[in-house]
């Protein structure tokens, strides 16, 4: 670089390559110099030396070494009580290197041997590199000091203003780059010298715009308008700025419009209302015209299985504007009710078949009474379909009816669409309704299909007029469904079902059964109205079963756990305690034959339907195409691989009345206090539900009540073991491990109950009903049975123990003397008398009569030790063995 | 034995001597006797005031100089000497057994699992903030599970007492207990006493106590033995009262002063219990009653109490009534106890414990 001729065009002589280099050296040096000279003749703004000295002399840069070192040595001091020790470092180093690159040069040295130096100067100049430095604390005191030294060096005033008002020492690129130098000299600033930093700069600005305010328009702009424009505006909108920036009609609307852009804006739809509306307002309408219509029309409805709806849907907007008067009679008011959940969110179904339906109480009541009123035997052929939803509130539910039915096709639209607005209608006026009649609403689970089905059903239980209601658990009711696609495909001979079916069937599967003041029977359509229930449950059963089930909707191959029990063509409205919900329950047959059937898949085609020998057990044989599924690619192309027969085989069982379906429902149902968790069973097709042949014979039972005790024997066997535990824990005893174990819990249990004095359950005013009234099912006496909370039951079976166990002295005595008895004593004494009940049961009696136990005593009287060691051995211990011989050997020991 | 042993008493040695067990298993010897007096006590660190130990003794002063290292036999929990020296601060007595009063302790050590606190009136529990480990409970968790596990159905017949000990000045357990900040709440019948300066001063005079009413018809002083002429039937029955009476036969006494009532021990349960069912008897008529107008199938203990957290002694009377009225846990209804609790005296009208009934009527040693 030093040799280029073109450079050195003034200097025609050639420099030796030293020299050069020195020459670039000193060159290099004096640039610094004068960088440094025009640095300090900046920093002289805030020097407070009486001489304005705007000259710069070489002094200054003495004056900036000397600061430098001072500054140097302050740090130093500093840095050992200070905690930033690596910041320190770096501005040493930084400030070292400035410092050493000044006293390279010459001069530099120079003035530093031989200038002399004042303290107060320095002392001044080292306060402003504190300043620099970031120290806040000495800054307030640094300050405090100039603010003396000026007064005591008797600056004029004006001079002083002058120095700071007057002079823009940086113009506006001086300052960036200073600020640039800074920046990258000193990367690791702390937060207070980052502070100061910003600090400075805002002023920096404020005074560069106070100064050019008045001279240059141009530096206006730039200096406040582009900070305002470039940072976040301080003030929010109000809501009235956004109502009128975005035209918005209801600002609650729009809530998040404040944060978000005004393309994410939506227009209002027309189901965003805000209206609060209770069943009992559409209720109010009756629109008897629609009730009629729905019986001519019932042709139309061939698709549309479930349409007693009462809501058109056409008509939703009249419903949702209807206010009507509730009715008060019945009402009163909750405060627990939450506002959200009062919308009422209709959306109109793409589909012919997928529609919404509603059905409110009143409505089916007055649908029942015009049906029975016009005919007995209702030809009504839609076939109605209920869901009650209960949501809970608090200790009150709220009854939700609604059904949803859809494709699966359109499983991906409802959740979002179907599911929130079901579950936020609730009837308000019906809580009120049912609160007034002193008719206690418990807490439901709200049992919430996770998996993807479309239809929301929602365990809930109600009651009114002081009954309590069925309610619909999810199994059930696809359970209910399937049995019913079962009746119709195997009445048809267990052949392949097609969509024309004869009416006939239908007439022959109507039963006729007592009727009831509230009964209403309505039949079902046809086929296709089927082939929609064998839809919906098949999406209530799950995403598993869908994928079995979906692709053969048409033909009946279920699942084999869903195989239930026949259900009759017909419909029955129960509410027999003037109940207005119908329930699934309530349609379930009164059969005494049971069926069970098992589904073999056989590859090939079977023609001979074989015999077999037993008596109870029939075969079917039905053909079919295998379908196939598209994960599996078939090896070869053969159509006889496709083609199987599925094998039925049912075997007769004695009659059961489904109690497991109770206990599971009820279950849920009255858990609270006692139990804080929802008791779901595991696996819902752990379910030993009998299923039937489709043609029935309505007889009701006219067992007496109580039956006998080895009938509740069979039932307590044929409940799974996942009921049984529920049974038991919500009876207060711990469930055991093994299934007859339980059983036989079970069965004492019940057998205490029914034996003890009705005196032990009189007094708490919960009896089971008389013996002398007839129970038309078993299942009534089974829900009476299941009503009765844990103490009672607990009540009795302890009082018959304590009963026993005081007859028996020795343990009496023990019990007197608080000596804490073994739990093996007690259940043996019971088991001589008759009663097998676990440990476990002994214990709660224990707890709960006060009585000391020990856990590790047996019935010997010796104590059960397990070694410490970890040793399986048990060594067992004489407690008072031979005190005569150990009085000898061990004199006083004790 | 001066004689040289015979063959058999040198087999009935052996046999003694391989049937011994080991010195380091605890033997317990004889009949049943009920203990005189164990508690459950409460430790606090003196230095760190967050610091407590749970623990059951039949001697507390000399249990508390193990614990602080002046003897041997302390705990390892409380060996360190940060957190040494320990105080005791509450403890709870009245047990009639060493089993219930480890049951007791146990369930004061692990209430998060314990059986005798029901799941919705839980307190502590694992999930809980301050609920861990032994170290990071309060004292205001200490005190309620306290009280959860006294009016529990097992331990609450047992006449079970409190005590607060302010060991010079440090008064705030007691306080705390006063604030009951969980909302627990307890009936009258619990006596909860401040007035011992000392565990040691408690422990002497529950001792004392007991000796005083044994003293009264056990004490082989001639002068006060049963069976002279006076005491000598039954107060109930009227059958003769045996001096060596065993099991139901046993003879109690009253252990009030200047009372002379006796009786068999049998008919003095019966009668005591007589009185419990039909008070029983009656609450369950006044609850049936009640109950129509309730709803019905509303869980007893009315869940979890809603005033959980907040201090209880700022609550209205009025909420203190439906707290009482919800949380009052009055166990399994229609339970009839066969274990009774107290009674009245026929003769001097005052109310004998069944507790101290039988313990006094044991002798010393």
């Amino acid at each position: 670089m030093g040799i280029s001729s073109g450079d050195e065009a003034e200097f025609p002589m050639f420099l030796s390559t030293q020299a050069q280099a020195n020459m670039d050296m000193w060159e290099d040096q004096d640039r610094r110099e004068k960088q440094a000279s025009s640095m300090a003749a900046n920093l002289q703004q805030f020097s407070l030396n009486t001489n304005d000295d705007l000259d710069f002399p070489s002094t200054l840069a003495e004056d900036n070494i000397t600061i430098i070192k001072r500054a140097d040595k302050t740090y130093k001091r500093q840095k050992n009580n200070s905690e930033n020790t690596g910041q320190r470092s770096t501005k040493q180093v930084g400030k070292k290197k400035k410092g050493s690159s000044e006293e390279s040069s010459i001069t530099g040295r120079m003035a530093m041997r031989h200038s002399s130096k004042s303290s107060i100067e320095l002392s001044k100049q080292s306060s402003i590199l504190k300043i620099l430095s970031g120290k806040k604390r000495k800054v307030n005191d640094i300050l405090d000091k100039i603010e003396l030294l000026e007064s005591k060096t008797s600056q004029s005033s004006s001079e002083v203003e002058s120095v700071y008002e007057n002079k823009m020492v940086y113009t506006k690129d001086e300052w960036f780059n200073l600020m640039k130098i800074i920046r990258v000299n000193f990367p690791n600033l702390s937060k207070k010298s980052k502070l100061t930093l910003s600090k400075i700069n805002k002023t920096y600005e404020e005074q560069y715009d106070s100064q050019y305010q008045d001279n240059s328009q141009d530096n206006l702009q730039t200096g406040s308008l582009w900070n305002m424009a470039s940072t976040v505006p301080q003030t929010r909108l109000t809501d009235e700025d956004l109502k009128w920036l975005y035209d918005l009609d209801d600002i609650n609307e729009k809530k998040g419009l404040a944060n978000s852009n005004p393309s994410s804006f939506s227009e209002t739809s027309e189901f965003q209302v805000n209206d609060v509306l209770t069943l009992s307002q559409i209720i109010d309408q009756p629109k008897e015209e629609e009730v009629v219509d729905l019986t001519q029309k019932s042709d139309k409805y061939d698709k549309l299985s479930f349409n007693p709806s009462i809501f058109i849907n056409n008509k939703s907007s009249d419903i949702m504007e209807a206010p009507s008067q509730p009715q008060q009679k019945r009402v009163q008011q909750i405060s627990q009710m939450t506002p959200q959940i009062n919308r009422v969110i209709e959306v109109p179904s793409s589909t012919p078949t997928a529609s919404p339906i509603k059905i409110s109480p009143s409505k089916l009541s007055v649908l029942k009474r015009k049906l029975v009123l016009k005919d007995p035997k209702i030809d009504v052929k839609a076939s109605v379909m209920e869901n009650i939803q209960a949501s809970s509130i608090g200790k009150h539910s709220t009854i939700v009816e609604s059904f949803v039915s859809t494709d699966p096709s359109r499983k991906s639209n409802h959740n979002s669409e179907f599911s929130s607005p079901m579950r936020e209608f609730i009837n308000k006026d019906l809580i009120e309704e049912v609160n007034s009649v002193d008719s206690e609403v418990q807490e439901a689970s709200y049992v919430d299909n996770e998996k993807e089905s479309d239809i929301q059903i929602v365990d809930g239980k109600f009651e009114i007029d002081g009954v309590s209601e069925d309610i619909i658990d999810e199994h059930q009711f696809g359970n209910y469904y399937s049995k019913k696609i079962i009746d119709l495909f195997e009445s048809s001979g267990g052949q392949q079902v097609e969509e024309e079916k004869d009416e006939e069937d239908n007439e022959e599967e109507k039963e006729e059964e007592e009727d009831d003041d509230d009964d209403i029977k309505i039949t079902q359509v046809n086929t296709e109205s089927v082939n929609q229930l064998a839809n919906i449950h098949i999406d209530s059963l799950g995403p598993q079963n869908l994928r079995d089930i979906s692709t053969q909707s048409q033909n009946y191959g279920f699942n084999r756990a869903s195989l239930g029990t026949p259900i009759p063509e017909s419909i029955e409205i129960k509410s027999s305690n003037s109940s207005i919900y119908s329930t699934a329950r309530s349609h379930l047959p009164q059969t005494q034959k049971q069926y069970r059937t098992t589904r073999y898949e056989f590859k090939g085609v079977l023609n001979d339907v074989f015999q077999i020998p037993f008596g109870k057990i029939e075969a079917k044989v039905t053909h079919q195409k295998r379908k196939k599924t598209p994960d599996v690619i078939p090896d070869s192309e053969s159509e006889d691989d496709d083609e199987i027969s599925i094998i039925e085989i049912t075997k007769e069982v004695p009659k059961i009345k489904t109690p497991a379906n109770l206990l599971q429902t009820n279950e849920i149902m009255s858990s609270f206090g006692d139990v804080s968790e929802l008791q779901v069973p595991s696996s819902q097709n752990d379910f030993d539900v009998p299923s039937g042949l489709a043609s029935q014979e309505a007889s009701i039972s006219t067992d007496i009540f109580p039956p006998s005790n080895v009938e509740f024997l069979e039932i307590f066997k044929n409940m799974t073991s996942v009921s049984q535990k529920i049974l038991l824990e919500k009876w207060g005893f711990q469930g055991n491990r093994t299934k007859q174990a339980m059983i036989e819990t079970l069965s004492t249990i019940y057998q205490l109950l029914t034996d003890s004095d009705p005196s032990y359950l009189i007094e708490v005013d919960m009896t089971p009903k008389d013996k002398e009234t007839k129970h038309k099912n078993i299942n009534e006496f089974f829900e009476a049975l299941l009503e009765f909370p844990s103490e009672i039951v607990q009540a009795s079976v302890f009082n018959h123990i304590s009963d026993i166990v005081t007859k028996n002295e020795e343990l009496y005595e023990k019990i007197l003397v608080y000596e804490p008895i073994s739990l093996d004593s007690v259940t043996e004494i019971l088991s001589t008398n008759g009663i097998i009940l676990d440990q476990d049961c002994a214990r709660s009696w224990a707890f709960s009569t006060g009585v000391s136990y020990s856990l590790t005593l047996l019935s010997n009287g010796e104590r059960e030790i397990k070694a410490k060691s970890g040793s399986k051995k048990r060594k067992t211990k004489n407690v008072e063995a031979k005190p005569k011989a150990k009085t000898t050997s061990k004199g006083k020991s004790s | 034995m001066d004689r040289p042993l015979t063959n058999e008493e040198i087999i009935h040695e052996e046999e003694a001597s391989q049937d011994e067990p080991p010195a380091s298993q605890s033997i317990i010897k004889g009949p049943f006797k009920p203990s005189d007096f164990y508690c459950v006590y409460l430790l606090n660190s003196i230095s760190r005031r967050r610091s407590f130990y749970v623990g059951s003794t039949p001697n507390p002063p000399r249990r508390l100089l193990q614990h602080n290292g002046h003897q041997s036999m302390g705990a390892k929990r409380t060996s360190k000497e940060d957190l040494r020296p320990w105080e005791m601060v509450a403890i709870v007595h009245g047990f009639p057994s060493k089993i219930v009063a480890l049951q007791y302790e146990r369930a004061l050590q692990k209430p998060q699992i314990t059986r005798f606190i029901k799941h919705h009136e839980r307190i502590s529990g694992s999930s809980s903030s301050s609920g861990g480990g032994n170290a990071s409970r309060t004292v205001h968790q200490y005190l309620a599970n306290v009280r959860l596990l006294l009016k529990c159905d097992y331990f609450r017949r047992m006449n079970l007492k409190v005590d607060f000990f302010a060991n010079g000045g440090y008064d705030q357990v007691y306080e705390s207990w006063i604030e009951n900040k969980y909302g627990v709440f307890l009936g009258e019948e619990y006596q909860v006493r401040n007035s011992f300066k000392d565990v040691g001063e408690c422990y002497l005079d529950c001792m004392g106590t007991l000796k005083k009413q044994r003293q009264k018809y056990y004490y082989n002083d001639e002068e006060t033995v049963v069976g002279n002429e006076k005491n000598s039937d039954c107060g109930v029955c009227g059958g003769i009262l045996a001096k060596d009476g065993i099991g139901q036969w046993r003879s109690l006494g009253c252990y009030h002063e200047n009372c002379e009532f006796s009786g068999h021990l049998r008919c003095i349960a019966d009668s005591f219990l007589e009185v419990e069912t039909q008070i029983i008897k009656e609450g369950l008529k006044k609850n049936k009653n009640n109950k129509k107008n309730k709803n019905k199938n509303k869980p007893p203990g009315g869940g979890k109490s809603k005033y959980f957290g907040s201090s209880y002694s700022q609550l209205s009377q009025s909420a203190k009534l439906l707290i009482s009225n919800q949380t009052m846990d009055k166990g399994t209804e229609g339970v009839y106890p066969i274990l009774p609790f107290r009674g009245k005296c026929p003769s001097c009208e005052k109310m004998l414990y069944w507790n101290q009934l039988i313990k006094s009527s044991y002798p010393d040693g």
